[in-house]
């Protein structure tokens, strides 16, 4: 004869080691807003991506373009399939630029075109957007509710997972092009020119898209 | 960057040599072969010089591997364009319902052939390296890109995802037999995947035609017609067909799984017998004014 | 050897027979025919095919369709080392025959596939170890694709390539290697 367990017996409904706490920072329509900026920006950089595939002569690169396009339309994907789940049911509606300042920031990096200027298009994604939304997004992850907003988290991961590996793979790609003092000032040049931008922007989803480290501070000095 | 851009600024180092249809289309030597290109040789010997002008893929011809390697340095080129031109579609067109606009699905699916034209460069790749092919050992010609201009995005789709994508499926259906038949496992492998995500090239094209010209029957008419067009230049004076000495036969049974219907793959075979026939037309008139 | 190319003016491909004479001689000298020897390379220009034989051994006179020769990449253009890879081939298989040691080998139209890549598999692997650029791996594939995908295909196209003298007999024992590996266990 086989001794079962009860099943009756009452167990906590969260396992031991599930430390998960209820508490997030943001409300359905901030988390719906940021998500809208999130989809904005990475059809942006999908769209870029797949543009600059024929401008590129170096074949390596002309490749991974291709491959880095998909990850962000998928991640654009996600970000549309979220909205209508956090009652946003036109999500063109909040398909949005978090302000005018991060449209200006997408046209300068959008900018170069000729097939000299890889480096630059490079730098463009690699070394400032892919980096500020790796920021934003882990910010994002790491600040809202791992209960209530478990869907968006499962996103970011994924999302974060891509980024990562992009971000290493562009750089190494970055690497291999710079052969020159004058190159590495072209690099230099164009990276600072959009990172001004961004600061102007504030960041993928404007201000407050990293937190505000001044923040807590404020609150302890307030309390 | 600029949105539509056009063939002739197509980035390649310099490993990548152009020609145009127009070096290939007057070529003198095309007048002094048009005897043997008709096939108007008596007998046999007219319907094996036939079978050298138009190519073929059969083992018990002597240039066969040598084919296969030109052919499949032509995919990989071919290939390139293929993930510019997607790359493209993702950035000429807003998303909007206007005749020059595109769903936002739309884009996402052309995003998705982004990467799949990506794969399909890598395995072509290494596909030129076991066949002990270089890169740029033949010539490149951008007919490809060139149907992937049109401006107006289901044209676009249309000619390139049903037309160049369904020559894709015949050529790759082609040289998966030619693989199982020489027994050349690699090549025989990279075929197949690459077959399986041309049937979802052709059917994005497919359901996207029928979706966005559902209420426009002008608009997916000219598609229509466009992709003749496509398909008749494609048809490469009767390379593609479904005679016995075409180098690439039409694969019926993976256009139908593509969405392509009986009558739609009637009319591509009546399309390169018509191209084929006007070849032969046009060279025998040529020889006989030279 | 004296080398005759024939036409000595084109027109329908912008070949030049001086080019042409000039790679031919060199070979010859290389492979090692007699000085004084006549050879003519008759250009069919006319066509973009690639057909190529020995029309004749003595005199040693070699038929060429023009795309043979052409530059894959630019129509109508002579390519050097292709004229140095499809002339070096048959100059060599014309001074195997010339040797005694091919005396058994059937006419050039009598050889099979098999036959055919085994003996042109010897004669690049030496026309590569006179400093041309042969390609090795597109020779590989094209003796795989005839004989076969296994180690036992390889290894014989090995032994072939670095074979400095062979005979006929030396081809058939290949073929028939080759050939056993394909047949099922």
């Amino acid at each position: 004869m086989v001794v079962m367990a009860d099943p009756k017996k009452p167990r906590a409904p969260f396992a031991p080691w599930d430390r998960r706490e209820l508490p997030g920072s943001f409300s359905v329509e901030e988390t719906a807003r940021k998500v809208g900026n999130y989809k904005w920006i990475e059809m942006r950089l999908f769209e870029a991506l797949g543009g600059w595939v024929a401008t590129v002569p170096e074949l390596d690169v002309k490749m991974r373009l291709g491959t880095y396009c998909y990850h962000h339309a998928w991640h654009a994907d996600l970000w549309n399939k979220r909205l209508p789940e956090l009652r946003e049911m036109n999500p063109e509606r909040l398909t949005q630029p978090a302000n005018d300042a991060i449209v200006e920031f997408v046209d300068a990096m959008t900018e170069p075109e000729a097939p000299e200027q890889t480096i630059e298009k490079l730098v463009g994604v690699f070394r400032v957007l892919i980096p500020h939304k790796i920021a934003a997004y882990t910010y994002h992850l790491n600040n809202t509710s791992a209960i209530t907003d478990a869907p968006t988290q499962r996103s970011l991961r994924f999302a974060l997972h891509d980024e990562f590996e992009d971000w290493r793979d562009g750089e190494m790609l970055i690497q291999s092009l710079l052969e020159t003092s004058e190159e590495v000032e072209r690099a230099a040049a164009h990276q600072a020119r959009l990172e001004s931008l961004m600061i102007k922007a504030g960041g993928i989803a404007g201000p407050g898209s990293i937190g505000s480290p001044a923040g807590a501070l404020y609150e302890e000095a307030s309390a | 960057m600029k949105k539509l851009m056009t063939a002739d600024e197509l980035a390649r180092d310099s490993r990548f040599k152009r020609v145009t249809m127009g070096d290939q289309f007057n070529d003198p030597r095309n007048r002094a072969q048009a005897p043997e290109a008709s096939g108007s040789g008596s007998g046999s010997g007219g319907k094996q010089q036939r079978t050298r002008f138009l190519g073929s893929m059969k083992p018990e011809h002597p240039d066969t591997p040598d084919r296969a390697r030109a052919l499949m340095h032509g995919i990989f080129v071919g290939e390139i364009q293929a993930l510019e031109g997607a790359g493209r579609t993702c950035w000429d067109f807003e998303v909007g319902k206007g005749t020059d606009e595109v769903p936002f699905e739309m884009k996402l699916d052309m995003a998705r052939q982004c990467w799949d034209e990506t794969r399909h460069c890598e395995i072509s790749v290494k596909l030129s390296d076991w066949m002990g092919t270089e890169i740029g050992e033949f010539a490149e010609s951008a007919f490809l890109f060139q149907a992937a201009c049109n401006p107006d995005p289901i044209l676009r789709l249309t000619g390139v995802n049903r037309g160049l994508e369904g020559l894709a499926i015949d050529v790759f259906n082609t040289m998966k037999e030619f693989g199982d038949i020489t027994g050349d496992p690699v090549l025989e492998f990279c075929e197949d995947w690459m077959l399986a995500d041309e049937v979802t090239h052709v059917k994005m094209g497919s359901d996207w035609l029928r979706r966005i010209t559902a209420d426009d029957p002008d608009r997916r008419e000219r598609a229509l017609e466009f992709q003749r067009v496509v398909d008749k230049l494609f048809s490469l004076g009767g390379g593609r067909g479904e005679e016995d000495d075409s180098a690439i036969r039409l694969a019926r049974r993976f256009r139908e799984l593509a969405g392509f219907t009986t009558e739609e793959i009637d009319e591509i075979s009546d399309l390169a017998k018509e191209a084929r026939k006007e070849m032969v037309e046009r060279m025998a008139a040529a020889a006989s004014s030279s | 050897m004296k080398v005759t190319v024939t036409p000595q003016e084109f027109h329908f491909v912008k070949f030049d027979a001086g080019t042409v004479e000039a790679v031919v001689s060199k070979l010859a000298d290389e492979i090692g025919f007699p000085a004084g020897d006549p050879l003519t390379v008759d250009i069919d220009e006319k066509t973009p095919l690639g057909r190529v034989r020995i029309e004749s051994l003595s005199p040693l006179a070699l038929r060429i369709e023009g795309g043979a020769l052409e530059d894959p990449t630019a129509p109508r253009t002579l390519s050097e080392r292709l004229t140095a890879d499809v002339l070096g081939r048959l100059l060599y298989r014309a001074h195997d025959r010339l040797s005694g040691g091919f005396d058994d080998a059937p006419d050039e139209a009598d050889l099979d596939f098999l036959q055919n890549t085994a003996w042109d598999t010897a004669c690049m692997g030496r026309l590569e170890r006179l400093g041309y650029d042969v390609r090795l791996p597109r020779r590989l594939y094209i003796f795989r694709n005839r004989h076969g995908f296994t180690d036992v295909s390889d290894r014989v196209f090995a032994r072939l390539w670095a074979a400095d003298s062979l005979t006929w007999a030396d081809i058939v024992a290949a073929c028939a290697e080759t050939a056993a590996a394909k047949q099922p266990a």
